[in-house]
């Protein structure tokens, strides 16, 4: 399945952290994501970026040429200090199926673009300060963000939360409850006789 | 050939399965098909019984009379309702459990807790719903119950007579089932969410005659509790013939095992196949396998346990789930396929695996 990532730049205006940091929530947010095999390959998909064979990334004629060299000229030459960047963001959604030993195991469908639905694992602590509230059933948000650095590097970060759906009112409930009577009743209809087949 | 369809006087019990859920195809006899269960294959992004259905070229608007959803675990009803919405002439069963109103209620409530959100267990069954309702036949019913005992399906105008019996689930399943739902209900001020109800005791198990030949599909029914699972279906049911194929129960866990299914329900040696289970724990595990053939030589499943190496788009995936995921794995992988056929009045079941489907 092609995948469909798309280009967000959005700037980001304090000062770049240095370690792991707290969002505004409160949870675990930043760790910085070290070169992988896939590496390169996130930063294109990422960024929604094909690079041509034999085409320089430097072509001024490449409209991308920006993000393109934001991904490989960082081990060539120091950029100039610039402002934060996001460069890139995915999200995903998935009900926890395991709460065990401090870690909560979710199956995680992408939100955003298309990709398989993974299983995965996840330290109970990153949900604070709801972590004394999650249940096996609740939903949790993965959001990842590719983020460009000042000195033009690249890091990835990571925000886990937990879903904050609110509580049922007695109007939904009572509404609900009241349609679901209906169609049980229509749906009696069924429940007698042998379901198929002729007799002979 | 895997292509090859079957004759009018074969019974073949197909079972799909991947590293996480099942589905089973059979032909009844003069080219009737039922479905029992859905599954689906993230590798391949499609419906193997349909795809399946395709290459035999079956017309599935005509040749389909029966979809059961033995009960409502993500691993046996993904992708049931594409089934049933390519099979306008089949009577879609579930068990007799998901008619009270509690059970409507809580997939509609699901709906609302998880509007937008790619995480939704009963989603399969509200789609069906809405099916039927929209599908009116004089001819038949578009949906029926199933319960301990009730024929489901009886046809002798075929090559021969041709039978489904529901062995379960109980009265007393039913009754456990009807309060454990009811219990599900939240109440005002209740955080915005739904418990995924439907515990295997109340799955539907099946007992199929095509003439001579007779499987035994096991869903995953349990051994109990008492007057529910196996031991209501052995206290209740008398079989004149024993069953040559049997679906494992509960993918071959002593969980899904009753030592009276081998004794009372099954021939010597029968056929038996089942699909794997990559969850937090493996099934089938050693002991398992141990068991099945202590009771057998002719096991067949799927798909390996273990769980198989990531393809390039999981890799991908994976990668970008970023460093706070760990022990990332995708449990699905490739779709198997293992085809048992024998025709009336002849002896010899031939098996086929189709890869990843292997022996035991």
């Amino acid at each position: 399945m092609a995948d469909s990532g798309s280009f967000t730049e959005t700037s980001i205006t304090q000062a770049p952290t240095t370690g792991p940091s707290t969002s505004t929530s409160g949870q675990i947010t930043n760790a910085v994501w070290h070169s992988s095999e896939f590496y390169d390959d996130a930063v294109a998909r990422w960024t929604n970026i094909t690079r041509e064979p034999g085409k320089s990334v430097t072509d001024p004629d490449n409209s991308t040429q920006g993000a393109v060299a934001l991904a490989t000229s960082a081990s060539r030459q120091r950029p100039p200090v610039t402002a934060e960047r996001v460069v890139g963001m995915r999200k995903w959604a998935g009900a926890i199926t395991d709460i065990s030993d401090g870690i909560l195991t979710v199956e995680l469908a992408p939100l955003d673009h298309e990709g398989p639905t993974l299983v995965a694992d996840f330290e109970l602590a990153l949900l604070a300060p709801d972590d004394s509230y999650a249940q096996v059933g609740d939903v949790v948000y993965l959001t990842t963000r590719m983020v460009r650095g000042r000195w033009g590097h690249l890091e990835a970060t990571s925000h886990l939360r937990l879903r904050r759906a609110g509580q049922w009112s007695a109007e939904e409930l009572r509404k609900v409850l009241s349609q679901a009577a209906e169609r049980s009743k229509a749906f009696e209809r069924y429940e007698n006789g042998p379901t198929r087949g002729r007799l002979s | 050939m895997r292509t090859d369809p079957p004759e009018d006087d074969c019974l073949e019990i197909s079972l799909f399965g991947p590293g996480k859920g099942e589905c089973v195809l059979i032909h009844i006899g003069s080219g009737r098909w039922i479905s029992v269960d859905s599954c689906f294959d993230q590798r391949r992004r499609n419906n193997p019984a349909l795809k399946y259905l395709a290459e035999l070229e079956v017309d599935t608007t005509t040749s389909m009379r029966m979809i059961v959803a033995t009960h409502a675990h993500d691993d046996h009803f993904a992708g049931i309702s594409d089934i049933f919405a390519a099979c306008p002439s089949a009577t879609f069963v579930c068990s007799s459990a998901l008619t009270t109103p509690e059970f409507f209620a809580l997939t509609d409530l699901e709906e609302q807790a998880h509007a937008g959100l790619p995480i939704r267990a009963y989603s399969e069954y509200r789609t069906v719903f809405k099916l039927v309702e929209a599908r009116t036949s004089r001819e038949f019913s578009p949906m029926g119950y199933a319960w301990a005992s009730k024929i489901l399906f009886s046809d002798n105008s075929g090559v021969a007579p041709a039978r489904v019996i529901a062995l379960s689930p109980s009265d007393i399943a039913f009754t456990r089932a009807q309060q454990a739902l009811a219990k599900a209900i939240p109440k005002a001020d209740d955080a915005k969410k739904v418990d995924a109800i439907d515990p295997n005791e109340l799955a539907i198990a099946l007992w199929v005659e095509l003439g001579d030949k007779v499987a035994l599909l096991g869903a995953d029914l349990t051994p109990g509790p008492t007057g529910c699972g196996w031991q209501a279906v052995l206290a209740t049911f008398s079989p004149e013939d024993t069953a040559k194929v049997y679906k494992v129960s509960h993918h071959g866990s002593v969980t899904g095992n009753h030592p009276g299914i081998w004794s009372q329900l099954l021939a010597d040696s029968p056929i038996a196949i089942l699909t794997p289970f990559r969850g937090r724990k493996l099934l089938p595990d050693m002991a398992d396998r141990r068991r099945i053939y202590s009771q057998t030589s002719s096991a067949h499943i799927t798909a390996s346990v273990n769980r198989p190496s990531a393809s390039k788009q999981v890799r991908r995936e994976t990668a970008s789930l970023g460093p706070l995921a760990k022990n990332v794995r995708e449990p699905w992988g490739r779709c198997g396929h293992v085809r048992v056929r024998c025709r009336i009045g002849q002896t010899d079941w031939r098996v086929e695996r189709f890869p990843p489907a292997q022996k035991l």
